[in-house]
């Protein structure tokens, strides 16, 4: 079963905005055919009926897992530690871009 | 006496009996590292100054139990290690040095264990190949025109060859059993939920499992014990114990199911005929081998392609620049194309009919494992239809990664444990033959495997480099 519906450019650039997801040209162009390809497989699942079968999100059966309210402090990190990575702090905290709205 | 390349139990047993100090056997190490390396590519961080240095400091204390006290070990990079650069072998986190160690890291580093360096894998473990690698692809070290396999093909590598006594890896659907199987030695993929995955950089949540990759089923129970276990830091994490004999049984009178649709007829001839073989050699030591059905596995690639990118794209969104890496352009193609198939979806509109729908199926992967394993004990299948492909095999093959790993993706959805254990060659390539068994069989697998291992000669070759 194929589907014959090839992915358009512009659903690309949608799904990567939606991604939050710079595409290099090259990527612009290829990238409708090669997740095509893709999306034609997955589709095979089309073959098997499954409307009365409950989905299985978890493997092991595990519901709520609940931990009591204790921290390890020998594996809490320092905000010196947390900051560590980040490409620019100010006065102990992150900094972003601004988003106005 | 080449100390690299003792395995994890003759390490263990020479220390204790002091003919060698913990410092010989990393200094051995690294200098095979330094020999290999530049054909092999299988570290991306070597930690020769630091590893010399606290094996020189090793101190024994008197009531300490560190079991791998002295023991030069490699991690798959994914893993947090403090102190050390973490990379996932992405540009995009390729200066970030982790804060803190994984969960997986803080036990083998309590265990006594000293970390030599981190292994190469595809690009957050997105490939079977480890040629997606934004540090360069690993070499297969029974024939460097060939891949090891991946997404944990350093760590394989590294262990076929003995540049590390063993090492860890992890597997969201084949990544520690196929390149295990290409390289030639084990690799146990845990229960999900057995081994905690709190700091392993996440792929996909729902299948996830940090396992080791050694040079004997013998040196995978050692590791894996140090490793399992509830973990408060995981709320997956299995919060049950991990038993030395919870199904402790002998092969004699074992139940081993072979499943016709996992010898497939476009696997590489030889592969299925030198499994076979294995299955004869499991019936002489007493197991009962009986032809089972299962599910098609091709469906199984359709469902774990879809719940992987769908994770892949939900837990790659954290890496936004801000906090920690660099920015999302630096995500390479392999990466791109998998959170853009992921995020397609999940779009409103198509998640019911995707996402959903690969979790329904899901289910009937699992009640279709529970129903065999009503009749047989364990499974036993080649783990990939090929021996190891060569370098270049991966570009452009969108779903490269799947197919090679077909016979292990159905397992993996289900969350079971399998385990990879060499069985032969294949015009000099190795082939690992899978047993699979159902939820929390740890002991039983590797029982089996290590009963099949001391009757054949397989795991002591090695490649010559």
């Amino acid at each position: 079963m194929k589907n014959n519906k090839k992915l358009t450019s512009e659903e690309v650039k949608h799904v990567a905005g939606l991604a939050n997801l710079p595409l290099s040209e090259k990527e612009t162009k290829d990238f409708p055919e090669k997740l095509s390809e893709t999306i034609d497989y997955i589709d095979q699942l089309k073959e098997i009926p499954a409307e009365n079968t409950p989905p299985t999100y978890q493997v092991t059966g595990k519901t709520n897992a609940w931990r009591s309210d204790k921290s390890d402090s020998c594996r809490l990190l320092s905000p010196q530690e947390a900051l560590a990575n980040a490409k620019k702090t100010h006065n102990g905290f992150f900094v972003t871009k601004v988003k106005w709205s | 006496m080449e100390l690299n390349k003792l395995t994890l139990t003759e390490a263990m047993d020479g220390l204790s009996e002091y003919k060698f100090t913990g410092r010989d056997l990393v200094s051995a190490c690294l200098s095979r590292i330094k020999e290999v390396e530049p054909k092999i590519n299988a570290f991306i961080t070597v930690t020769a100054e630091a590893a010399n240095k606290e094996a020189s400091e090793i101190q024994e204390k008197p009531g300490d139990i560190k079991p791998f006290l002295g023991v030069p070990a490699a991690i798959k990079d994914n893993f947090n290690t403090k102190g050390l650069k973490t990379t996932a072998a992405s540009n995009i986190i390729r200066d970030y040095v982790a804060p803190y160690d994984a969960t997986v890291v803080h036990k083998i580093k309590e265990s006594g264990a000293v970390i030599i360096g981190k292994t190469n894998m595809d690009a957050f473990a997105h490939g079977s190949s480890t040629e997606t690698s934004d540090f360069g692809p690993t070499k297969n070290p029974w024939n460097t025109d060939y891949l090891p396999g991946g997404s944990s093909g350093g760590s394989a590598a590294a262990v076929a060859a003995d540049e590390t006594i063993f090492a860890i890896g992890s597997e969201t659907a084949g990544s520690i059993r196929q390149p295990a199987a290409w390289c030639g030695v084990v690799g146990l993929k845990p229960t999900y939920g057995r081994v905690s995955r709190y700091g392993l950089i996440a792929m996909a949540s729902s299948t996830d499992s940090p396992g080791p990759i050694t040079k004997t089923v013998a040196d995978a129970r050692t590791v894996y014990r140090v490793i399992a276990g509830f973990d408060l830091f995981d709320a997956t994490s299995a919060d049950r114990p991990v038993s030395d004999s919870g199904n402790l049984k002998k092969i004699a009178g074992l139940k081993i199911g072979l499943p016709k649709e996992y010898f497939r007829t476009e696997a590489q001839p030889g592969v299925n005929e030198t499994v076979m073989a294995a299955a004869k050699k499991l019936e002489s030591l007493g197991a009962r081998v009986l032809e089972v059905s299962l599910f098609d596995p091709k469906y199984a690639i359709s469902v774990y392609t879809i719940l992987q990118r769908s994770e892949v794209s939900s837990n790659l969104a954290r890496f936004d620049g801000i906090r920690f890496g660099g920015t999302r352009d630096q995500f390479n193609e392999e990466n791109k194309r998998r959170i853009m198939l992921g995020t397609y979806t999940l779009q409103s509109g198509y998640y019911e009919a995707y996402y959903q729908k690969a979790q329904k199926i899901r289910t009937i992967i699992i009640e279709d494992f529970n129903r065999v394993f009503e009749k047989v004990d364990l499974l036993l299948s080649p783990v990939s239809p090929t021996t190891a492909q060569k370098v270049g095999a991966s570009a452009n093959q969108a779903m490269f990664g799947e197919i090679s790993d077909i016979l292990i993706e159905p397992s993996s959805i289900a969350g079971l444990p399998g385990i990879s254990v060499p069985c032969g060659f294949v015009k000099g390539l190795p082939v690992g033959m899978q047993l699979v068994g159902p939820m929390w069989s740890e002991n039983l697998i590797l029982d089996t495997a290590q009963e099949y291992e001391q009757a054949t000669e397989w795991h002591k070759q090695k490649p010559n480099l």
